[in-house]
């Protein structure tokens, strides 16, 4: 490219040199345009592919940055995702990973481009006009000097002012999404007036930062053309006093803007570039972000593979030994050796108040938390995180040291099932939703399924059936039938544990009813921790453990804790009996 | 470029004397160049030619100035065009506001909220590249291009035509060719995009179920894909930017040929001079500035177009699909009522939203001071129409709801909005200090009413340990406040402005037995003052009700007193079964361990 600049301007200056001065007619200089034509053509051809090649080489970058960051934050887990706004986080990951693209497709190409272009311009130069060629080697270090300073002092400012206008969005949001409230209050017209306000002054502010950036770009444009003026006159001037031809001098001068061409862009790519950069500072911290607490798996390996060991046809044992958790920001663990077995097949209903404990359970027994201390055992299988750097390090209590293989999180969980209270759907249909549990489900499975969820007749009654869309651009289900597709997914995946968190009671007499059918129905043969919310469930239950402050207060056959004046269990009882 | 980017760019003309300012100093700029350009291959042509040096005087002079000058003409210019971009977006904001605020939240219901109010903002920012990038550019170079082919045209009529044709092929040709090809390969990567974020929340929702089902290298996978497809769209837009640039640099270096060509024989002939023919030459390779950056400007139009009409349709501006157009109709005649209203009345009250199966049917019920009445039933049953109604955010049937006898249809909504005090169900807590979260209820509020209804409310408490008290700042930049926290906030906003009728909505959903015990008191303290409508799916406090309505499916299926429905065997009496049930729905054993 900087090779096609120089040798048309070589054969533009011969081609004005042989008419004005040579005395040439156009005949003679036919091969000299010939040539410049053909010059010109391959010029674009080349400048054509260079930025294709460039946005190619971005795109795909870009694509394999989203799948990596995608990776990266699914491996956070629910535990540490769940304190993430998702809007935020994917705002981060789309537009951020755009923003990059100002960066990398544009800034860091023109970076090399402003060494390379006037590096081989100022050789050329030499050979035909040292003195030229002396303007433009000392005018080329003001440039980057005046761009280091007053950009850097520039750029400061810059990032403040982004934040202030990104704190404008979100007043302009909150004011959007507060819309309904102010408009009760009749405040929709203050609001208004306060966001012209505050969208002025920030304009204002914004002013003035920009006549400072621009600055930089002033200095820029200031250096180039004045240099360009002094090799115009200096070469005039040599010239005019016979000490140099006129086709060099032409030369040099056509050659001079070429020079600086390269730098003007990087400065114009500056701005942009400075967001990209922050934007990549944001990304990489998500790459580097901690290390996943919950060893999901996300590698490119479909679990499947993992089938040597096919779970239990039967219900296993469900050790919790010792179990305690810490959460990363807290002195006090969330739980403190907490210990209990759930009987092959049985039911053990889990109680306390909010806050005991009870939810951080079965996201150990989900293995999305690392445990401090203890163990999970189905059978003689314990649960078994593997280190960041893949060593495994859950801590084997010597009693337990000759016990069965261990089980990695993938294949610990593939032998659980699990109901949470407020079940995601996933934009997508039914059958997709469904096939979250059992990726290869049959329609007739899914049907029964369904059936056993006591789903199927409201099913039947869409028009689309499993074709439905749910989510987010769906329809919209009840949290009951919500619930139901919760427990279909359980039926469906037929594994011989399950986690069950309890829905709320919601007021809802034939809801009640069925998800209750569908819940009894589930708990049969399989080994069941329910989070219980119902008094009959706990009743139900074949024990029950009560959690306060992350340690088990109390732990019995429900009916005789019920039975027993002083227990937490009968105090709930008297409490639910004496509802005034 | 649509409607819609259309009407945008007609905002321009509000502020057209500084946007005549921008093109006018972009044109200064660009002529300064040229000048430079041509000056200078005048300087070393005449130079060339060994005349004196005081001939020389005047081009050493205006190769320095127009070197200034387009240093500052270029600065001022940027200064300007910004300006005029910000002074855009900031009346797109403020009137996309003002068109948002009657349809809220009738318009805005079936739309997710969140997510649609971010792409609005963001939207409005992608428009900032229109008149940098577009406009400003467009204009400058046309008059650049129509002097230039005047000035060529006094030399000779064919050089003219050339300079023409460049303009055409470079700022008109390639930048409408990039505009075409690319905006396909855009709206192609905007949609892939929206799918590709949608993908991202929706795997960031559901995480723990990606993980409890082993689905997450599923759910990766999928990403992968989008992202790839996106990667396509982009380098397909890519090949018709990188060709619509290297046709504009074709343009403009087959142009120099070709102006040489018909300059040189006119040279040889000395119907012009040599001098001139360096001029025209470099004035042509010059040229490349005005036209190099249209077709990128015009890529990036469409994107600015997508933009633009999403606002649109948004916004609710010129009938876009799906939405609906003033959801409130304004008042047929001026209202009749005034001051404050004794009596708040619901006759028949049948309702479906667009489209819809009715959410509410033939319901009927009264308010006045001193009168409780609460409103039951599962969740979709319709409690909560009854709220956006009274406020007039959706318009019933006329008649249906009155106050003091004057329908509301008739009567200026922010008049009828006046005889309530609120408190919706998602409480929404703006990015301020706790007193400015309930003052917006009432602006004039002293710092004695705030304690007042912050005591009642049961938030002294946490004012307390709050560093800066009532003045801490909650919200997106402040302490996060629970769920029941911010009910709480939302009740002592409610408490704190005096409306005749207070319509309270879940007013205790999240709250611990305790506090509900203390916010139901409260409420029926309020009852002997004022109308209250308390709407809920919890049943206990009823017993203070004047009158309980059980609704199921938008018909109210009974309605009495709390003994009279306990008594009775009906719907009632099961779903007081159901909740005795739960564990925590009465006074809370964990409550003193918890």
């Amino acid at each position: 490219m900087g090779g096609a600049s120089i040798g048309q301007a070589w054969l533009l200056a011969a081609l004005v040199d042989g008419a004005f001065l040579g005395g040439r007619t156009r005949d003679d200089l036919v091969p000299l345009m010939a040539a410049l034509a053909g010059l010109a053509v391959a010029k674009a051809a080349l400048q054509w592919g260079a930025d294709q090649a460039a946005i190619a080489a971005a795109s795909r970058l870009k694509a394999g940055l989203r799948e990596r960051l995608a990776r990266a934050v699914i491996a956070r887990g629910p535990v540490a995702l769940g304190g993430e706004r998702p809007g935020e986080l994917s705002n981060t990951l789309v537009r951020g990973v755009d923003a990059l693209d100002a960066y990398v497709g544009q800034y860091l190409p023109q970076a090399a481009l402003a060494v390379l272009v006037p590096a081989l311009v100022a050789l050329v130069v030499l050979l035909v006009d040292p003195l030229s060629a002396l303007v433009l080697v000392l005018t080329y270090p003001l440039i980057p000097l005046f761009m280091y300073l007053l950009g850097g002092a520039a750029a400061a400012r810059t990032r403040a002012q982004w934040t202030v206008l990104a704190r404008l969005s979100a007043r302009f949001v909150d004011a959007l999404q507060g819309l309904p409230t102010l408009k009760a209050f009749g405040r929709a017209g203050d609001e208004a007036a306060a966001i012209a306000a505050t969208t002025s002054r920030f304009r204002a502010l914004t002013m003035g930062v920009l006549r400072i950036a621009f600055l930089s770009a002033l200095v820029l444009e200031l250096v180039a053309t004045l240099s360009t003026a002094i090799v115009a006159v200096e070469v005039g001037l040599r010239l005019l006093y016979g000490r140099l031809a006129f086709q060099p001098a032409l030369f040099v001068l056509i050659l001079a803007p070429e020079f600086y061409r390269p730098l003007r862009a990087l400065g114009a790519a500056f701005h942009a570039a400075a967001a990209g950069k922050e934007a990549s500072a944001r990304l990489e911290a998500l790459l580097s972000g901690p290390p996943a607490p919950a060893a999901v798996g996300v590698g490119p390996a479909e679990p499947a593979a993992h089938d040597a060991a096919p779970p239990p046809g039967s219900a296993p044992v469900l050790h919790v030994h010792d179990l305690t958790v810490r959460y990363a920001s807290d002195r006090e663990p969330a739980l403190d050796g907490v210990t209990f077995t759930v009987a092959a097949g049985a039911t053990v209903a889990l109680v306390g108040p909010s806050g005991a404990g009870k939810s951080t359970v079965a996201s150990a027994i989900l293995g999305f938390v690392i445990p401090e201390r203890g163990t999970l055992a189905m059978d003689e299988h314990r649960l078994e995180h593997a280190a960041p750097d893949g060593i495994a390090f859950t801590r084997r209590p010597a009693s337990e040291a000759r016990r069965g293989s261990p089980l990695d999180p993938d294949r610990w969980r593939q032998r659980l099932a699990w109901v949470p209270q407020r079940p995601y759907l996933f934009a997508g249909t039914l059958a997709d939703n469904l096939r979250l549990a059992r990726p290869d489900a049959s329609e007739a499975a899914m049907m029964a399924a369904l059936s056993r969820a006591r789903l199927a007749e409201a099913v039947a009654a869409w028009p689309r059936g499993l074709d439905t869309p749910l989510g987010e651009r769906g329809m919209r289900l009840s949290g009951g039938e919500a619930q139901r597709v919760a427990l279909a997914r359980a039926f469906l995946r037929d594994a011989p544990v399950v986690v069950l968190d309890e829905p709320t009671s919601s007021l809802d007499v034939a809801t009640e009813r069925a998800v209750g059918h569908a819940l009894a129905e589930l708990r049969r043969g399989r080994t069941v921790l329910v989070i219980a919310h119902r008094l009959s469930t706990v009743l139900d239950a074949d024990r029950v453990v009560v959690l306060e402050r992350g340690r088990i207060v109390e732990e019995g056959v429900p009916r005789e804790l019920a039975s027993l004046a002083g227990s937490r269990v009968h105090a709930m009882l008297g409490a639910q009996g004496g509802f005034r | 470029m649509s409607r819609a980017l259309r009407r945008v760019v007609g905002a321009l003309r509000h502020d057209w004397r500084r946007a005549g300012l921008a093109i006018v100093l972009l044109v200064v700029t660009l002529a300064a160049s040229l000048a430079l350009m041509g000056t200078s291959a005048w300087l070393i042509a005449t130079a060339a030619l060994h005349p004196s040096v005081a001939a020389l005087q005047v081009a050493i002079v205006g190769v320095r100035f127009f070197g200034i000058a387009r240093g500052l003409a270029r600065y001022g210019e940027r200064l300007v065009s910004h300006d005029v971009t910000l002074r855009l977006l900031e009346r797109l904001r403020v009137s996309t506001f003002e068109r948002l605020v009657p349809q809220a939240p009738a318009g805005l219901l079936f739309r997710r909220t969140g997510d649609v109010v971010a792409r609005l903002v963001g939207d409005i920012e992608t428009l900032e590249h229109v008149f940098v990038r577009v406009i400003a550019p467009s204009a400058g170079a046309a008059i650049i291009g129509a002097g230039l082919v005047a000035a060529f045209g006094m030399m000779s009529l064919a050089g003219a035509a050339i300079v023409a044709a460049v303009f055409v092929a470079g700022g008109v040709v390639a930048p409408l060719v990039a505009h075409r090809l690319g905006a396909r390969a855009a709206r192609r990567r905007i949609v892939e995009r929206g799918s590709l974020e949608a993908d991202l929340i929706d795997g960031i929702n559901g995480v723990a179920e990606l993980v409890a089902f082993g689905a997450a290298p599923r759910h990766v996978a999928r990403v992968a894909r989008r992202a790839a497809t996106m990667a396509r769209a982009e380098m397909i837009g890519g090949r018709s930017a990188a060709a619509s640039g290297a046709l504009t640099m074709l343009a403009v270096d087959l142009g120099v040929v070709a102006v040489a060509a018909v300059t040189i024989p006119l040279v040889a002939d000395a119907r012009l001079s040599g001098v001139t023919l360096a001029v025209v030459v470099l004035v042509v390779v010059a040229s490349l500035e005005a036209i190099g950056m249209l077709a990128s400007g015009w890529q990036s139009l469409a994107a600015s177009d997508e933009a633009a009409r999403r606002l649109d349709e948004i916004a609710g501006g010129g009938g876009a699909p799906g939405i609906t157009t003033p959801c409130v109709a304004p008042p047929v005649s001026p209202p009749t009522m005034q001051g404050v209203a004794s009596r708040f009345a619901i006759d028949g009250l049948t309702f479906a939203y667009a489209g819809g199966p009715p959410v509410l049917r033939d319901l009927t019920l009264s308010l006045e001071p001193g009168r409780l009445v609460a409103l039951v039933g599962p969740s979709g049953s319709g409690k909560s129409t009854v709220l956006n109604l009274a406020l007039r955010f959706w318009d019933a049937a006329p008649g249906a709801i009155r106050l003091d006898g004057v329908d509301i249809a008739a009567m200026d909504a922010d008049r009828v909005r006046s005889q309530f005090s609120v408190m919706p169900q998602r409480t929404h807590l703006l990015t301020a200090t706790i007193a400015d979260n309930l003052r917006l209820a009432v602006p004039t509020a002293s710092r004695v009413d705030l304690e007042e209804v912050v005591v009642r409310a049961r938030l002294d408490g946490l004012v307390q340990v709050l560093p800066n008290g009532l003045e801490e700042w909650v919200g997106e930049q402040g302490v996060r406040l629970s769920g029941g926290e911010r009910q709480r906030l939302a009740f002592a906003r409610a408490l704190l402005r005096r409306a005749p009728f207070l319509l309270l909505d879940e007013p205790t959903a999240h709250l611990d037995a305790a506090l509900e015990r203390a916010v139901l008191d409260e409420i029926a303290r309020e009852a002997r003052t004022r109308g209250v409508l308390l709407i809920t799916h919890r049943l206990s406090g009823l017993e203070a009700a004047d009158e309980v309505l059980v609704l199921d499916a938008g018909r109210v299926v009974e309605r009495g007193t709390f003994a009279e429905l306990s008594r009775r065997r009906g719907r009632f009496a099961d779903l007081l079964a159901i909740q005795r049930d739960e564990l925590g729905s009465g006074p809370d054993p964990f409550a003193a361990s918890g």
